[in-house]
């Protein structure tokens, strides 16, 4: 989980906190800007 | 529609709040009643059908202890599942309403790997004790249903017994959906897709050398994170429902030789065939490399009945059998006469990916005359006509 991850990178659970929402956020608003794509989403992966 | 589309979600959650309102020894029932309820609303009878017949046949057949009715189970898994990869890659299109649309049985090539799985184990007498719920529950696991990982029943059956409301791994979960519908969404529709797509284009395409080698770059950038992005939602909701399952894919592409490639990339179905085919082939001709060629062959066939994919299989199992032959050189050669590892290990991965990305030129074509024209083209800068 990144949230562990960057305890251990950081040392520090509120900042570690505080990135991981960042990241989380970007991540989230990143989905919503492209999900509007069209979704090649391969059919042939349910095969 | 997709299992891990966004407009999914709420329908996910909603799910997630009833199955941990419901008692637990309800729990199984729901699984199952999510599965076949997700095939019905999918119209997929045909594939609930047969999933719905296999399966408790399977289940009885794995209880009666006739050794002999278990290989037969197994074969005619395999007859069925050889049967439908025929039937889809020959029949042509079916008609769904006034479009016409491939024959897909939804995620059988999954289940019925899952089924054979099952008979082989019972077979082997490594399966723990069970009930018909608990190996329905399995097999109509409606997160990895469709598009894997191909789970394995023993750690279905562990999770189904110990789990419990675990908020950890609830919270690792949801960062698991987060990061498969940005792998599929993000990356593998705009970036991949949309823009690698553009600059290959751009590049000439199939007529230049760059070009091919972009787009079949492309085919397995797109692959990777949309498959990967998939197999992380399915991990995903998996997770939320208190399961454990296996990692299908472990940083491939930063593999230092093809064996460790295969070890990475879609790893469900590489434990499976190294299980079931490589091992079984290997030990009774006492011959390692025909058990290798045998699994990658399997491997192709299970993705299409083809020669491309027959070319393919031999194209990875002959690589595999290669660099074990080098490893044999490798050990003959003095110490001080060999790279220092910080040349050699990104020099093999580099090799490495360029092999295995040559053999995205053999998938990405519809014939095996395409894809000798784009190797031509990368190769020998020959434009296809």
């Amino acid at each position: 989980m990144m949230y562990l991850w960057l305890v251990r990178k950081l040392g520090s659970p509120v900042r570690a906190a505080l990135v991981s929402v960042l990241v989380y956020i970007l991540l989230a608003l990143a989905i919503a800007m492209y999900s509007e794509l069209p979704d090649h989403s391969l059919r042939y992966l349910e095969i | 529609m997709s299992l891990a589309g966004l407009s999914l979600l709420p329908l996910w959650a909603a799910f997630v709040a009833v199955f941990w309102v419901t008692p637990r020894r309800l729990q199984i029932h729901l699984l199952i009643a999510s599965g076949t309820g997700w095939m019905i609303f999918a119209r997929e009878a045909e594939s609930w059908l047969l999933l719905a017949a296999l399966s408790p046949a399977c289940f009885f057949l794995a209880k009666s202890g006739a050794q002999r009715g278990r290989s037969i189970g197994v074969a005619g898994l395999v007859i069925v599942l050889l049967g439908y990869k025929l039937v889809q890659d020959y029949a042509g299109d079916r008609t769904v309403g006034e479009s016409a649309e491939p024959f897909v049985l939804l995620g059988a090539s999954f289940y019925l790997l899952r089924l054979a799985h099952y008979l082989i184990e019972s077979q082997k007498r490594a399966l723990p004790d069970h009930s018909l719920g608990q190996f329905l529950a399995y097999a109509f696991f409606l997160p990895t249903l469709t598009v894997g990982p191909i789970n394995r029943f023993p750690e279905f059956l562990r999770d189904e017994h110990r789990r419990r409301w675990d908020a950890k791994l609830f919270v690792a979960g949801l960062e698991r959906i987060l990061f498969g519908h940005f792998k599929v969404i993000v990356v593998a529709n705009y970036l991949v897709q949309t823009k690698l797509g553009v600059v290959a284009a751009e590049l000439g395409g199939d007529q230049t050398r760059l070009g091919a080698y972009l787009h079949c770059l492309e085919y397995g950038l797109d692959l990777y994170f949309r498959f990967g992005g998939y197999c992380d939602i399915a991990i995903g909701l998996s997770a939320l429902l208190g399961f454990r399952i296996a990692e299908n894919f472990d940083y491939p592409f930063f593999r230092p030789n093809i064996n460790r490639f295969w070890q990475s990339w879609h790893m469900s179905l590489s434990s499976w065939c190294r299980d079931y085919v490589f091992a079984p082939i290997a030990f009774s001709l006492r011959r390692p490399s025909a058990g290798v060629i045998a699994s990658m062959l399997i491997f192709g066939l299970w993705h299409e009945v083809s020669p491309r994919y027959v070319v393919w299989g031999f194209y990875h199992g002959a690589g595999i059998l290669a660099w074990q032959q080098w490893q044999r050189v490798r050990t003959a050669i003095p110490p001080g006469w060999r790279l220092p590892p910080a040349i050699a290990t990104p020099v093999s991965t580099l090799l490495t990916v360029n092999f295995v990305i040559l053999s995205f030129a053999i998938t990405r074509s519809d014939t095996l005359t395409q894809a000798m024209a784009i190797l031509r083209v990368i190769f020998l800068g020959e434009a296809t006509r």
